[in-house]
């Protein structure tokens, strides 16, 4: 979905001043995206855009950050769906990223609820950003299981998939593989598959320990995001700051996918950087 | 009790007595007391008489059964709490389903579902949330740009296969909808208003959440099959809800048809609407009509040494309390004979004035030692405003 009618001009700009990026390296500097720019100097006027009284703002659907003519930049959208069981935290997580209060108390999301954020990246090859507008869609796991239509609604022209588990319950970690054959079909080879841990802030309770997920990772082939912490009720750029690695790395594996697609650079061997 | 503090509501097994939820959670109904009160009903019913209201010097208790496996208990400051516990199983209807509730089949999956209705019940039973459901809200004043927002909702939520759809301003000031919504029995409207728009600080939806795709039962009409609430915010503030069938997919509407019905009117959904020019003494209003309540506190009116805003609503309150029982009967405000009557009420800190007309009841708050013989025109100026002059 979402890749608006700029993007052959916008590619044409972006490998025009490109290196050719080494994938299958864990090294930072073959990411394809400027991880961390947006809390750089050169970030500073698209991190205001984003923010409103050190809070984040939160975006109707018809809203863009407001950007001065000379900074104006193409947005790209992508539709994430959250998948996990119940109480796993994908409610809190979007919550964490979008820098808005999670909710106090845990009930089950009754539907689908869809949030949009939108966060600004540099091109490693190219001086112009883009502003990447990421749809969060969130599905109650119960809800899911209740209502047939809601399961295909998440997946329509979704772009990513992200698995959660969390690291103070160790069968939502073990039920992983289950869970992603579950979402997943053989006709969703497009979809960029990301698996989150959630509360890595809890580590005094982690049921979850740093060599399981290693073994995790070596097997599935997949990079395992941590989240976890107060982003929402600290300030916007304390926040940003802890949501940033996370967000850096969702955008990086979407656009990376993008370029492969797009026959920009070659394809990936499976391996994605940190 | 708190005279201007928010009801309790506990919902109880049946069968086993219990305790499925209690709300709010604080300050917490003790657990012997929820005992009592069940045992109290129970008792009742074993001896062949069904017990509904209880007063005592604080409180007014209230119980309701429902297909005699989910028992509600409402504690209230005020005579209501049949309504309160009506609607409370209303929204849970509307969340839920009525074969989800009834009869209760798992207690502890039952627990677990209920608390996705805590929000709505919550909103429902706090002292600020209105008349039993909903924020006070007022239907947009007629006008052109009213016309052309209703034209453009009728033809969004055509294209979106209904015909059922509204548009809800900052958290629920005002509202738009189609006639077909408008045309919805209260039983149906109410809950979902109160879904669509829970009062401030929530505001159309909850922290940063610009879309939700949420299966709805409706208590009244559709109790067991579910239909689909689209509940879209285009802008902070200003949200747009559409009922509907399986298509078309959130995504269909996310991707194309809120851009291309919504986009090109941005400005116009931004301003915020006016409230309906009421005259100026006008402080606050309650309108019921055919059942319909629409209220609105008027914030910058009054003047000086009126009473102020925050306290408005629980005056109001106050008043339809004092006056409901004896001209208000539920027919829906006609007087004894049927003729339009105007009653006045005076009190140190305002006064109340009410027109009672067939169908249709207008409860206005004004200043304290308002002269009482300007209150009729002043009542008929203000129905007038409200659309029903």
């Amino acid at each position: 979905m979402g890749v608006v009618s700029f993007w052959p001009r916008l590619f044409r700009d972006v490998t025009a001043r490109r290196k050719r990026p080494q994938f299958g390296s864990m090294a930072e500097q073959h990411w394809a995206l400027e991880p961390g720019w947006l809390l750089s100097p050169a970030g500073r006027p698209y991190l205001d855009s984003i923010v409103h009284k050190n809070q984040r703002r939160a975006f109707g659907l018809l809203e863009r950050p407001a950007l001065p003519p000379a900074l104006a930049v193409p947005t790209v959208t992508y539709k994430l769906f959250l998948a996990g069981r119940s109480g796993v935290g994908k409610t809190a997580l979007v919550a964490w990223l979008g820098g808005t209060p999670a909710p106090p108390a845990h009930h089950e999301t009754l539907g689908i609820e869809v949030t949009t954020l939108f966060w600004p990246a540099k091109p490693r090859c190219s001086s112009r950003p883009v502003l990447f507008q990421l749809h969060l869609w969130d599905c109650g796991d119960g809800a899911l299981r209740k209502f047939e239509h809601l399961l295909p609604a998440c997946k329509e022209e979704a772009d990513a998939a992200l698995f959660l588990f969390s690291f103070t319950d160790r069968a939502s970690f073990e039920e992983l593989p289950a869970l992603m054959g579950r979402v997943l079909d053989p006709g969703d080879p497009h979809l960029v598959r990301v698996v989150v841990g959630t509360k890595f802030d809890l580590v005094a309770h982690a049921a979850v320990t740093e060599e399981d997920v290693r073994t995790f990772e070596g097997s599935q082939g997949l990079r395992v995001l941590r989240a976890g912490g107060t982003a929402g009720t600290s300030g916007a750029r304390a926040g940003l700051a802890r949501v940033a690695p996370v967000l850096d790395a969702l955008v990086e594996q979407l656009w990376r996918r993008d370029q492969v697609t797009a026959g920009v650079t070659p394809g990936d061997t499976g391996d994605t950087p940190t | 009790m708190d005279e201007e503090g928010g009801a309790f509501l506990v919902g109880v097994a049946t069968a086993s007595g219990l305790p499925l939820f209690c709300r709010p959670p604080r300050p917490q109904v003790p657990f012997p007391l929820v005992g009592a009160l069940h045992g109290v009903h129970l008792f009742g019913a074993a001896a062949g008489a069904e017990l509904r209201q209880a007063a005592t010097p604080t409180a007014h208790l209230g119980w309701a059964g429902y297909g005699d496996s989910l028992t509600l208990i409402g504690l209230s400051p005020g005579p209501a709490p049949a309504r309160i516990l009506d609607s409370a199983f209303g929204a849970m209807v509307l969340l839920l389903g009525r074969e989800q509730l009834l009869p209760v089949r798992n207690e502890e999956r039952l627990k677990r579902e209920l608390r996705g209705c805590f929000p709505l019940l919550d909103s429902l039973l706090s002292p600020g949330g209105g008349w039993g459901m909903g924020a006070p809200c007022w239907p947009l004043p007629p006008g052109p740009a009213r016309d052309a927002l209703q034209e453009r909702l009728r033809r969004f939520a055509g294209a979106a296969g209904t015909d059922l759809g509204c548009v809800v301003w900052g958290g629920g000031v005002a509202w738009l909808s189609t006639a077909p919504w408008g045309a919805l029995p209260e039983a149906d409207s109410a809950p979902l208003r109160a879904l669509l728009a829970p009062p401030p600080p929530e505001g159309a939806l909850r922290g940063g959440v610009a879309a939700r795709d949420l299966p709805v039962f409706l208590p009244n009409s559709s109790p067991e099959v579910p239909l689909r609430l689209l509940q879209l915010r285009l802008l902070p503030g200003v949200g747009v809800g559409l009922l509907c069938g399986p298509r078309p997919s959130l995504q269909l509407l996310l991707t194309q048809l809120v851009p291309q019905f919504w986009g090109p009117v941005l400005e116009q959904l931004r301003a915020r609407p006016r409230p309906p020019p009421l005259p100026p003494q006008v402080l606050g209003y309650l309108l019921i009509h055919r059942g319909r309540r629409q209220s609105g506190i008027l914030k910058g009116a009054g003047p000086g040494g009126a009473l102020p805003p925050p306290l408005r609503a629980a005056a109001l309150r106050r008043l339809l309390r004092l006056l409901e029982p004896q001209i208000c009967p539920k027919s829906g405000g006609r007087g004894p004979h049927g003729r339009p009557k105007l009653c006045y009420l005076a009190l140190p800190t305002h006064t109340g004035c009410c027109l009672l007309r067939p169908e249709l009841t207008l409860l206005l708050l004004l200043p304290p030692g308002t002269p009482r013989d300007p209150l009729s025109p002043t009542a008929l100026s203000a129905l007038s405003a409200l659309g029903h002059g």
